[in-house]
């Protein structure tokens, strides 16, 4: 089980350029692909989905360019998309038997599957609900749950949290923890804590270029030694953020207490913090766009 | 897994998705109230200065074609949002990445406007039979009579509509507004070019049929009848 991702472009009309080059070896394991809004992601989840042609470059799938040949993907493929519908006078169980037709699962096959997932995200007693009247959590659920009918071999979830309140969310990253095994799953995110508990590998997309692509603890190895608390007087902070990375801060009684990432420990009373994924995120970021403000100037 | 089942889960979602609208409601009311109007008179279908009696035959004929020329017309905007629906309601990019051909997809869709059609003029024949007890010239009800003209009449005319309802959403110019007028002038067409040619081979309603057939009938019983010709 292998998806190669080859020097693949996108560029949309008026010559916006959504993806530029992205080179991708995966095997069996959770991807979490990173990058703020607008980064491309969304773009290389749907080539990957087999929804959208590129530019240039391909996509193999065991050897096999999706391009040409899809159906081999499509048939193990499980894909739920960021702005996924559904059909708003159907209840659960009858949007999910008619997906599970299109996917080709057999009918019996598709009732017990349908029943399971349905336990999976919690819905048993909605089941007979008009999809209409879901909350947007709710909706979503039926989103992962289409997206897992087939028991698919490559599954690509774009910004599947979007919309789930807090315990949806641990409970959806237990089951891609569960799922993650003998199959690749692509985690699309701009959230850092939905992939850290879950990815086997994280890649950073910024701009359509893929700066990083790496195990968790490269990247996190790459801000190692390079994290510092400070404590500012709330006044003193958008001086600190002007000079440093600040990747997050807390309020407390003798000051805010802020997380800061830079190569030397700030002026004053820093003190070194172990590394987060979302300090490496950032840095990466910070190191993207003054690489390419380099390049402007 | 057969390509006839993932047709059939189409058509059934489809349909579900649409008669479960309000609109699907409206439409079908609009074809009852056109049903009444012409066992009430306001619809009539003459023959020179005669007209036929209400028995099944004749109300049958009379309501087949009202499904076959206002349903036609009617139904086709009604159900010529199929494919847009899923674009609109983004279930079409789920779809996109499943592996159903693109013919297996429309054809589903084509079976739902069918059977959506279809439905209408299911409901309207069994109105036939109210109708025409209501209007109680002949309480004697012959199902095949009265049912024959919609099996052999509206249903088919429903398909051609149903299967040019897809045609027009798959091909992007048709697709929208530019579309919903070609489409009523072609029906105008439909309609009306029989009548100007005076030629039963364009007959897409098939009142040619259904006037044929009732003088037929009508020249059994009186000889006068020979020389009328089909008008509404």
């Amino acid at each position: 089980m292998r998806l190669l991702v080859e020097n693949l472009s996108k560029e949309y009309r008026g010559n916006v350029r959504a993806l530029s080059e992205v080179h991708l070896a995966l095997g069996p394991g959770v991807l979490g692909l990173l990058g703020p809004n607008g980064a491309g992601k969304s773009t290389l989840m749907r080539i990957l989905g087999t929804i959208t042609q590129p530019s240039s470059g391909r996509v193999l799938w065991n050897d096999s360019e999706i391009a040409r040949h899809p159906d081999p993907l499509r048939a193990v493929l499980g894909y739920l998309p960021q702005d996924f519908g559904v059909y708003p006078n159907l209840n659960a169980l009858e949007f999910l038997e008619y997906l599970a037709a299109v996917k080709g699962i057999p009918a019996r096959a598709a009732r017990n599957r349908i029943r399971e997932l349905l336990e999976l995200v919690n819905l048993t007693d909605a089941i007979k609900r008009p999809l209409g009247g879901y909350s947007g959590g709710m909706r979503q659920r039926i989103g992962i749950a289409q997206a897992l009918l087939n028991d698919p071999q490559l599954l690509i979830v774009d910004e599947p949290t979007a919309g789930l309140d807090p315990e949806e969310r641990v409970r959806f990253r237990n089951l891609l923890s569960e799922l993650s095994g003998e199959r690749i799953i692509i985690l699309s995110t701009h959230i850092v804590s939905d992939v850290e508990a879950v990815a086997t590998s994280i890649a950073i997309l910024v701009h359509g270029q893929l700066i990083a692509h790496d195990l968790p603890e490269a990247l996190l190895a790459s801000v190692s030694g390079k994290v510092w608390e400070v404590v500012v007087p709330s006044a003193e902070l958008p001086a600190l953020r002007q000079k440093h990375l600040v990747s997050s801060t807390a309020h407390r009684s003798d000051g805010v207490h802020a997380r800061v990432v830079a190569d030397a420990a700030p002026e004053g009373a820093a003190r070194p913090l172990d590394p987060s994924l979302e300090d490496a995120y950032l840095s990466a970021l910070t190191r993207q766009r003054s690489t390419a403000n380099g390049a402007l100037a | 897994m057969t390509r006839a089942t993932a047709v059939s889960a189409i058509a059934r979602a489809d349909f579900l998705e649409r008669v479960r609208r309000y609109s699907f409601l409206f439409t079908l009311g609009f074809a009852l109230y056109l049903g009444y109007l012409a066992t009430a008179g306001k619809l009539m279908l003459r023959l020179g200065y005669m007209r036929g009696i209400f028995n099944s035959a004749w109300t049958g004929g009379l309501l087949s074609l009202v499904a076959s020329s206002f349903i036609s017309l009617a139904g086709f905007y009604f159900v010529k949002n199929t494919i847009q629906r899923d674009r609109d309601t983004r279930v079409g990019q789920i779809i996109a990445a499943t592996p159903i051909s693109r013919f297996t997809y429309v054809l589903g869709k084509m079976i739902s406007n069918l059977t959506v059609l279809g439905l209408m003029v299911v409901i309207l024949a069994a109105s036939g039979i109210a109708m025409q007890l209501v209007r109680g010239e002949d309480r004697h009800i012959e199902f095949w009579k009265l049912f024959a003209p919609f099996l052999l009449l509206a249903l088919p005319a429903m398909a051609v509509v149903a299967a040019v309802a897809v045609f027009f959403e798959a091909i992007p110019l048709l697709r929208g507004g530019f579309g919903n007028i070609v489409y009523f002038f072609v029906w105008g067409m439909g309609i009306s070019l029989p009548f100007a040619a005076g030629t039963h081979t364009l007959d897409l309603s098939g009142m040619f049929v259904v006037a044929d057939s009732a003088r037929n009938a009508a020249q059994l019983r009186c000889r006068t009848a020979a020389s009328l010709s089909p008008w509404i």
